[in-house]
């Protein structure tokens, strides 16, 4: 196998939710040995998404890492999660500042440890200032980042059912990590860097924030509708909740546009005869388009506009990823075992519980691909990381399996 | 600072040759914030993106597009008409000395250019090029022309978004324009790192922004539902449709958001919902538990939440709420945000000064560390580093940069 980006970089992962395990699948992707620390005396919630399949939503956050049970509230665990980190690159954790100090893993500590290691701390608003410390999740982001205030209709805010900028956050994570590993390489230096949630969303209102300041422009909830270009929107087809997205964003789309309806006489009409026109009269535009759109097929619209060289595309749905060629061309979803979790049990008995779809990455790198494989269960690498890693017998592995320190 | 030499930077002053726009212009400033140097090459008459909206003072102008203001600061600019095939040679003069070319072009036109990943290995095979496109370099829908809507509707992003008996809506301030090229960015940097630090070479990225989009809401997973129920997720408005309480909900003097997920977040809300409003109900033995507990109840607590929250305003709401150790979060505006206590105190905004349009705030970036720094410098002028690169660089004399711009190369 040739080698990966980052084979040989070890990084320690010891946190909850989406943007912090995501960040270092992605690092694993690449080949740095991800070591996912975890007790199971205290319960994740997310081992129960979805309803449909509890469990499935590990595959997310899972794949290529090696997971371990250790209860670092006990000092022996505390221990030799110091030993890991001695023996690691890369410190990952979204964990509060509380909580890190009662278990006597502060920062300063955990740097002294180990003077190169890089050390990443994901918070929610951030760690000082007036809201430090407040607890986030990224689905509340999309409103206090604005996002939602930009989105929807005049009456309604336009909300995604997504925890929106924990992906962001999840990005961020990993690129600064690359970034460090690549300093470190030559300064010889680790560095600590913090990833709030909140910044990582902030940042996504783009251009707003300077209109405001030199024009005074609050961006309007316009629907579909785009400041600049017309027509622009998502429009109905045939079948229930089906829907293809036009953006005619220049004069040559607009003429080819009007060519793949069959240049119906309101196309020549005044009220649209410039950009600026069809904006102004976007409300009537779209709906002479929707009428056009509504007798046909979402994807044959599409594949109409796209042959013409109109930017076009359908809302998908599930069922048109899965069945999308485009995708499978890329091998972008990957199929794999997923467990069910079993909380009186050690996570190495949880039962297969079927197999699940899950994306592969979104980088294709053409000399060192991404990995994708197997999740571990919970605790399997225990006998690898500290017999092999930590050097300790089998008998003390054993015995601290026992006495609840792996747990 | 980042960058300012070779030793102190978070990330060496790589060269990058940003050749990218809208879809990939995010990856540049990026690479650029954390101090690469970063020069973005334009055509005779400026980027595409120079023209987009809006304006500072509404005033159409190459130097006041607050778009490419916004995606383009931490770098350089230089002129160069890469369809022309003297200007195709100075591009391949720059390559030689870049270690990263980030584009967004129609897959395949660089190489009908002669200026493919192919080609420009040959010139320089430490070279990482980075591809920002809608659907990536290769599949049936790799030509597809698409738009920020385009690219959330095909993620199946757009689904999700709305109210669940209405169209599926969008998300304002293009927001298909931030994952890829931050994808993009984490790729660079790989690449980079992989070169320097094991073989030597470079590689080709390519980034699809429908799959970048798509892992950017998997916590839904779409395909995992379709396959195992034939059932597609799709929008559910503004409250969760599982956990619950979960969303946006009104409050005193507008809207608040909450999300409660774990049994004891809903212990301290309950209790606190009891002080406020002294109705018993909320502290019924079935409402309690945690995530999905409460989904059969639904409609009952949101009522129960809602008298509550009635009752208060947003500012109590959050202060209160994280007092508690509860997430409630507010609704910021734009304006809001650029006068938050929080932001600002951590010096979030930062002042960069162009010489056209003066002086603006900017956001720092996401990350926070003594070792990385902030945006250098706003947005260049067009050509601004014509000099720098083609006569101090690349040793054209002042004579030879008047020929070229006479011809229209430059």
């Amino acid at each position: 196998m040739a080698k990966k980006p980052l084979q040989g970089i070890r990084v320690i992962e010891f946190g909850l939710y989406i943007a912090l395990p995501l960040a270092t699948r992605l690092l694993a992707s690449m080949g740095a040995e991800v070591i996912k620390v975890e007790t199971l005396t205290s319960l994740d919630m997310s081992w129960f998404g979805p309803i449909y399949a509890p469990g499935a939503l590990q595959l997310e956050y899972r794949p290529l890492k090696r997971n371990v049970t250790l209860d670092v509230r006990q000092p022996r665990g505390k221990e030799i999660m110091e030993e890991l980190l001695k023996k690691s690159d890369v410190y990952i954790t979204n964990l509060g500042e509380g909580a890190l100090t009662k278990y006597g893993l502060t920062f300063d500590h955990v740097r002294s440890l180990k003077k190169d290691l890089i050390v990443l701390w994901q918070t929610g608003l951030g760690s000082t200032g007036p809201y430090g410390g407040y607890k986030a999740y990224g689905r509340l982001m999309q409103h206090a980042c604005a996002v939602s205030t930009i989105s929807g209709t005049p009456d309604s805010l336009g909300v995604a059912n997504v925890s929106y900028s924990d992906y962001h956050t999840s990005v961020f994570n990993a690129m600064a990590i690359i970034g460090a590993l690549e300093r470190r390489r030559r300064t010889g230096e680790g560095c600590f860097i913090e990833c709030p949630i909140y910044e990582s969303g902030v940042v996504t209102v783009g251009p707003a924030f300077l209109d405001y300041q030199v024009n005074k422009v609050i961006p309007e909830r316009r629907e579909n509708r785009h400041r600049f270009f017309a027509p622009h929107g998502a429009y109905p087809c045939k079948g229930t909740d089906r829907w293809c997205t036009i953006a005619v964003t220049n004069e040559e789309e607009w003429k080819a546009f009007c060519g793949v309806i069959g240049n119906p006489a309101w196309t020549k009409s005044p009220q649209f005869a410039t950009a600026a026109d069809r904006v102004k009269n976007a409300k009537e535009l779209d709906r002479l388009v929707g009428e056009w759109t509504s007798k046909r097929n979402a994807h044959q619209v599409m594949e109409r506009m796209q042959k013409a060289g109109v930017p076009a595309g359908i809302v998908s749905k599930g069922e048109d990823l899965a069945n999308s060629e485009h995708l499978k061309s890329h091998e972008f979803y990957k199929h794999t075992e997923y467990y069910a979790a079993d909380f009186n049990a050690p996570g190495v008995k949880w039962p297969v519980a079927g197999t699940s779809p899950v994306f592969s990455e979104p980088i294709y790198f053409s000399e060192t691909p991404v990995m994708f494989g197997p999740m571990h269960k919970v605790g399997q690498d225990n006998n690898y990381v500290y017999g092999k890693l930590l050097g300790m017998s089998k008998e003390e592995i054993k015995k601290l399996t026992k006495e609840g320190v792996f747990a | 600072m980042p960058g300012k030499n070779k030793s102190d930077g978070f990330i060496p002053r790589y060269r990058v040759l940003d050749l990218a726009d809208e879809k990939g212009a995010y990856c540049g400033k990026l690479l650029g914030d954390l101090g690469a140097d970063v020069i973005k090459v334009e055509p005779p008459g400026g980027d595409r993106t120079r023209f987009r909206g809006p304006f500072h003072k509404n005033e159409v102008h190459p130097e006041k597009s607050l778009h490419f203001l916004y995606f383009n600061t931490s770098k350089g600019s230089i002129t160069l008409d890469i369809e022309d095939s003297t200007g195709q040679s100075i591009f391949k003069k720059l390559v030689e000395k870049a270690d990263v070319v980030v584009e967004s072009f129609p897959v395949g036109y660089l190489d009908s250019l002669g200026l493919g990943y192919r080609a420009l290995r040959k010139i320089n095979p430490r070279l990482v090029m980075t591809s920002i496109t809608p659907y990536g370099q290769s599949g049936p829908q790799s030509g597809y022309k698409a738009a920020d809507i385009n690219i959330l509707a095909m993620s199946g992003y757009m689904q999700l978004i709305g109210e669940p008996d209405q169209p599926p809506m969008m998300l304002g301030g293009e927001q298909t324009f931030y994952p890829a090229a931050q994808y993009a960015t984490a790729g660079t940097l790989a690449a980079l790192f992989y070169r320097d630090a094991s073989s030597g070479r470079g590689q080709h990225v390519d980034v699809p922004m429908q799959e970048a989009m798509i892992t950017f809401y998997h916590e839904q997973m779409p395909v995992a539902m379709w396959e195992k129920d034939k059932e597609n997720v799709s929008r559910v408005g503004v409250m969760d449709a599982m956990v619950t309480p979960c969303g946006l909900y009104p409050c005193k003097d507008g809207w608040i958001s909450m999300c409660i997920v774990t049994p004891q977040e809903w212990e301290g809300l309950s209790q606190w919902i009891y002080e406020v409003t002294g109705n018993e109900e909320i502290l019924k033995e079935e409402y309690k538990g945690g995530l999905i507990a409460r989904m059969p109840v639904r409609d009952m607590v949101n009522v129960l939440v809602i008298e509550f929250t009635d009752k208060l305003t947003a500012r109590e709401l959050f202060l209160e709420g994280q007092k508690r150790r509860l997430v409630v979060m507010p609704v910021n505006d734009v304006p809001s945000l650029l006068e938050d206590a929080q932001l600002n105190s951590r010096g979030f905004w930062v002042e960069l000064d162009h010489p056209v349009v003066g002086k603006m705030k900017y956001p720092k970036g996401a990350l926070y560390s003594d070792a990385i720094g902030a945006p250098r410098s706003a947005a260049p002028l067009l050509g601004a580093d014509n000099e720098r690169i083609y006569c101090n660089e690349l040793g054209y004399s002042r004579e030879d940069l008047a020929v070229l711009r006479t011809t229209g190369v430059i």
